[in-house]
């Protein structure tokens, strides 16, 4: 059940983005940790399963992980999706919301591999925090995270 | 937006704050019989122009276009954070901005308007800016406006000067300001900040789906609501507001979920299941109000109500997305939903 308190806000959409968050931010390294953990745990166990875009062989050095509610917000998810790079990233989304996932990125017109996986708890189903996990310019694993996708697209160190 | 005038309107209203309006100070009267009409019956394609994308240039979500004399095209993109300037035969001759909050940079850049000086205008919905530039893509001036909530709409005016409509502010409920080309708040109108549907009951939702859209002609501007099926005008030299309840055949209201949405997809459901206001467009003088089933807004079922050139009043059923109005026409995305941008030029058949 979404509360109407909070389901309200996500149907925003287009009409208006304040671009605030009221997490705080620790709460939002616990969530993108959660969301980098569930993630990378998929990834390990071979559980991905295709949901949408162009999919293509090779492996990923960046997992981008996007829900219904991010996709349905003004996050700049799409600003940041569309300039990773296609052929290393891959895009992970709860199974619950690979249909709505799927449109947004349809109409932000991201091609980037989407994949959906099961099993993703409350926490993870439910994160507002935007996270990419991928790795450091040494190359030790590093998870991402932010509240607007374009401010994060200057951390990530995108692969050569 | 482009400015217009629209005299000898009676503005009228069939209900005193029947609209939620929280101070009902405009002026009202019964409301306009309006005529349901298919679009196809009362509009004429007359033109259409494809506009260009390159890989390193697309259009991924329009935020406003505004169409000058000579034809050339602004094409607001808030995916994508730039505005991107047309020619009239759609051939990409500029990209202005990029996603950020510095000068030359937009968060939001929802409303880019051809200014009466030849100027490029741009406010952006989430910073409370204006910028200014040239055609060159040059930033002529950058203007921080103090105090606006986040800026729902913009109109250049002759003088320099130029309106925004708001979602009210802290201090202030009025969502129309009028600033001079400084950027110095010159009044306020429009005490409707906290608008709803008409005859619902107030309810914080309608705070978050609320959105306030303004076009103006001459000395009299049209604010109208996403969650509203009324039109509001301003006269600003003598400050006398006016609102017009727009009871059209096919609307249907904004109503809150009978229970809390279980998941998103009912929550989106749900989202369709209503008329949004979507925008709002005056040409020389005709007013164009589409009104949108679905939040989204990518090519949903759309009604739009037009007033025509004699002051009637109709409401056409299987309209395109009507994006912008100029030039005696009205002007539609031919594609909606697809990569592909076409916009089609259509003038009504009547005066």
């Amino acid at each position: 059940m979404i509360p109407a308190a909070r389901a309200i806000p996500i149907l925003l959409a287009l009409a208006a983005c304040t671009g605030a968050e009221a997490s705080a931010p620790s709460a939002a390294s616990e969530s993108a940790a959660a969301v980098a953990e569930w993630m990378t745990q998929g990834l390990g166990s071979g559980a991905l399963k295709p949901a949408c875009g162009s999919m293509s062989g090779g492996r990923a050095d960046l997992l981008a992980y996007v829900n219904a509610r991010q996709s349905l917000s003004c996050r700049d998810l799409g600003y940041m999706l569309r300039r990773l790079p296609r052929e290393r990233t891959w895009i992970v989304i709860p199974a619950s919301d690979t249909a709505e996932v799927c449109g947004f990125l349809a109409r932000e017109r991201i091609r980037t591999p989407a994949f959906f996986l099961e099993r993703a708890g409350a926490e993870v189903r439910e994160s507002p925090v935007v996270t990419v996990v991928g790795r450091t310019r040494r190359g030790a694993p590093a998870v991402y995270h932010g509240f607007q996708g374009a401010a994060l697209l200057e951390q990530v160190p995108l692969p050569r | 937006m482009k400015l217009s005038s629209l005299s000898g309107i009676a503005m009228c209203v069939l209900l005193a704050n029947a609209c939620g309006v929280d101070r009902g100070e405009a002026a009202s009267a019964g409301p306009p019989r309006i005529t349901p009409v298919r679009f196809t019956d009362a509009f004429t394609l007359v033109d259409s122009v494809e506009l260009q994308q390159t890989d390193s240039a697309l259009i991924v979500r329009i935020s406003g276009v505004d169409v000058d004399r000579s034809g050339s095209i602004l094409l607001g993109d808030v995916s994508e954070g730039n505005v991107k300037l047309f020619g009239p035969d759609g051939r990409l001759l500029r990209v202005i901005g990029r996603k950020g909050d510095g000068p030359r940079e937009f968060k939001a850049p929802r409303y880019p308007r051809f200014g009466p000086d030849g100027l490029i205008y741009v406010a952006d919905g989430q910073d409370g800016r204006v910028q200014v530039f040239d055609r060159a893509g040059a930033l002529r001036r950058f203007i921080r406006l103090e105090d606006v909530g986040m800026v729902m709409g913009l109109a250049v005016r002759e003088d320099g000067s130029f309106l925004v409509v708001t979602d009210g502010t802290e201090r202030s409920d009025h969502v129309l300001i009028h600033f001079d080309s400084a950027g110095t708040r010159l009044k306020e109108f429009l005490s409707i900040k906290k608008v709803r549907p008409t005859g619902a009951a107030d309810d914080a939702l309608w705070a978050n789906v609320r959105n306030f859209f303004m076009d103006a002609r001459g000395d009299t501007v049209f604010v109208t609501s996403t969650v509203s099926d009324t039109i509001w005008s301003v006269h600003l030299p003598t400050g006398r507001e006016s609102r017009t309840h727009l009871a059209f055949p096919g609307y249907v209201r904004p109503t809150p979920p009978s229970a809390p949405p279980p998941d998103i997809a009912a929550l989106v459901k749900w989202g369709n299941s209503f008329h949004l206001g979507s925008t709002l467009n005056v040409d020389a003088s005709r007013i164009y109000l589409p009104y949108v089933q679905g939040v989204l807004n990518y090519g949903d079922p759309m009604l739009l109500v037009l007033r025509d050139g004699r002051g009637g009043w109709t409401v056409a059923s299987g309209a395109p997305p009507i994006i912008s109005a100029a030039n005696g026409r009205a002007y539609g995305l031919l594609t909606p939903g697809e990569e592909r941008v076409i916009l089609g030029a259509f003038t009504p058949r009547t005066p």
